[in-house]
């Protein structure tokens, strides 16, 4: 399998790898071998891409596999009823006909018991083609700013006040507002491009008419070709901003869409489901991107979950109801003091912060002035 | 995707000896979309795929009795999965030319979207297609099955030096007809 010279490692090897099917021996002679030279990392990577690419593509996905369940086992149950009406023994005759393969040669085969640990690593395998743990060795040469294909999922989260910017293998950029989450899978940009967005996210999607770009975001789907759109899941609503082209976002649920231009805006929420396009405010959507706030018509709830990201304070209400005001304004950031400040005044509430808490409470009188 | 843990489907297969239909049940909510994906990249069709991959399923259910070991069964169920592939591959032969199989699909009907969803016609198709008949079958069983390769000889009823060949021969073009996607 492996020469001693580290030469070349044979594709059954590689499947080994991609499979994690390797021992903890091979797995360092294997990473000594990647970082030997690129042509071993770029053959690696050329034959994971060849190997992951054979997954059939997402509009041939199986079937239902309950639907197909109860009709095999409806099926099965049938004839097996047949067999036994006629009083005969269990012995169906459903077999394959064409089996070809000689009995002696299945009993030899299925008893012999290197087919128990076949039979483990099968389903070790089973649970996903590539968890390959080299990729810190393939990405030796990739400039950072480029996120490497390979890994089965890359993970890009933000935290609470950080906003990140990166590109795409494909020339795509995407900027990541705070606490949120953005999940390349392994094969982004193999047969179609697709990734996953928690919180929010603006994306700039480079053209592919043969590589439709898909964005997955709560129970929605959101495919597009080349276009610039804003996509936020904060709480149960997912809301899409299309700022540039065409999208068209997907109830993974129901299978139903909007189709969004320019402009538009559509929404989906777990109780209604997707709206229809609206006519959108750009400004507004774009709003984190220019380090602003913007609100409309937005419970008080939301604003502070905001505030919480963005300066990465605790909000506490003394007072539930207070949550259920709203808001609709578009802010400066610079000072979190002002921006309370405003709203305390716009809702004629009381907002005091200290050692990193927030406390929203009701005015304690009338005509008193503003804690700060 | 929930996926059973190898202890799991050790009890799984053993509970399946003794006719458990949620062993059967859970089994096949593991393996079906592999077994799916095999015949779907054999065949190119989606909807002979389905069939196939059902019946497949009643098959390898009716005749369990065969296996003689608890350890056997995805083995057991790609050698009938590949089986009923082959079945389906003559018949078509015989009844309906490849040929007018597919000019069926170019004229004109190819810009119904209903008849695209049917035909896997991907340039990794087209590769795998081109392959030479054995070596397709061996390149699907390893790709699909997680197999290994002393289990596919078996299941092709060949030495496992020959599966080696077959995969190296099958890797190398498909590297050559599918240069433009690794680079």
């Amino acid at each position: 399998m492996m020469n001693k010279k580290m030469k070349k490692i044979e594709y059954q090897f590689f499947i080994r790898v991609i499979n994690n099917d390797v021992s903890p021996d091979e797995k360092k002679y294997f990473e000594d071998w990647l970082l030997q030279s690129t042509k071993n990392r770029s053959d690696y990577r050329s034959f994971v891409t060849l190997w992951e690419g054979l997954t059939p593509p997402q509009n041939m996905l199986p079937p239902d596999s309950h639907d197909q369940w109860e009709k095999i086992s409806a099926h099965v149950h049938a004839e097996m009823n047949k067999t036994r009406n006629s009083e005969k023994h269990f012995q169906p005759d459903r077999s394959p006909k064409h089996e070809r393969m000689n009995p002696h040669k299945i009993t030899r085969f299925f008893f012999e018991q290197r087919f128990l640990s076949a039979a483990i690593v099968v389903i070790l395998l089973a649970s996903g083609w590539l968890v390959s743990n080299f990729d810190h060795l393939l990405n030796h040469s990739t400039p950072v700013s480029e996120i490497s294909m390979l890994q089965k999922t890359v993970e890009i989260k933000t935290q609470n006040g950080e906003k990140k910017s990166l590109m795409l293998r494909d020339g795509s950029r995407i900027h990541l507002n705070s606490s949120s989450k953005l999940t390349l899978p392994d094969d982004f940009d193999a047969a179609e491009r697709s990734i996953e967005v928690e919180g929010e996210a603006y994306l700039s999607v480079t053209h592919n008419n043969s590589k439709p770009f898909k964005v997955k975001c709560g129970n929605t789907v959101t495919i597009v070709r080349g276009t610039e759109f804003n996509i936020k899941n904060r709480g149960t609503t997912v809301s899409v901003v299309v700022v540039k082209g065409i999208v068209e976002t997907y109830d993974i649920a129901s299978s139903k869409k909007i189709r969004l231009k320019k402009g538009e805006a559509g929404s989906y929420d777990n109780v209604n489901g997707l709206s229809v396009p609206k006519k959108a405010d750009i400004r507004y959507a774009l709003a984190w991107r220019n380090d602003k706030l913007s609100f409309s018509h937005t419970s008080l709830k939301e604003v502070m979950d905001e505030v919480e990201r963005y300066y990465n304070v605790k909000v506490v209400f003394a007072e539930e109801s207070l949550k259920e005001k709203t808001i609709t304004g578009y802010f400066n950031t610079d000072s979190m003091t002002n921006l309370l400040s405003i709203i305390s005044i716009t809702l004629d509430i009381s907002i005091s912060y200290s050692n990193g808490v927030v406390t929203v409470n009701e005015r304690p009188q009338r005509n008193k002035t503003i804690k700060g | 995707m929930a996926h059973i843990s190898p202890e799991k489907l050790t009890e799984v297969c053993r509970l399946l000896k003794q006719g458990n239909e949620d062993a059967m049940r859970q089994l096949f909510l593991e393996t079906q979309p592999k077994i799916f994906n095999y015949l779907l990249r054999f065949t190119g069709n989606r909807e002979v795929a389905e069939d196939l991959t059902q019946e497949s399923f009643i098959n390898f259910w009716l005749s369990l009795y065969r296996i003689e070991s608890d350890h056997s069964c995805v083995a057991y169920l790609f050698t009938i999965a590949r089986h009923h592939a082959l079945n389906h591959i003559k018949r078509t032969v015989r009844t309906v030319p490849i040929d007018e199989e597919h000019q069926v699909f170019l004229n004109g009907k190819c810009a119904n979207a209903e008849n695209s969803e049917v035909y896997l016609i991907d340039d990794y198709q087209k590769a795998i297609d081109s392959l030479p008949k054995r070596c397709k079958e061996t390149f699907l069983l390893s790709r699909f099955s997680d197999l290994q390769y002393s289990e596919i000889a078996v299941i092709m009823g060949v030495s496992v030096q020959t599966v080696k060949n077959q995969m190296n021969k099958a890797i190398s073009l498909l590297r050559i007809d599918l240069k433009k996607y690794s680079e």
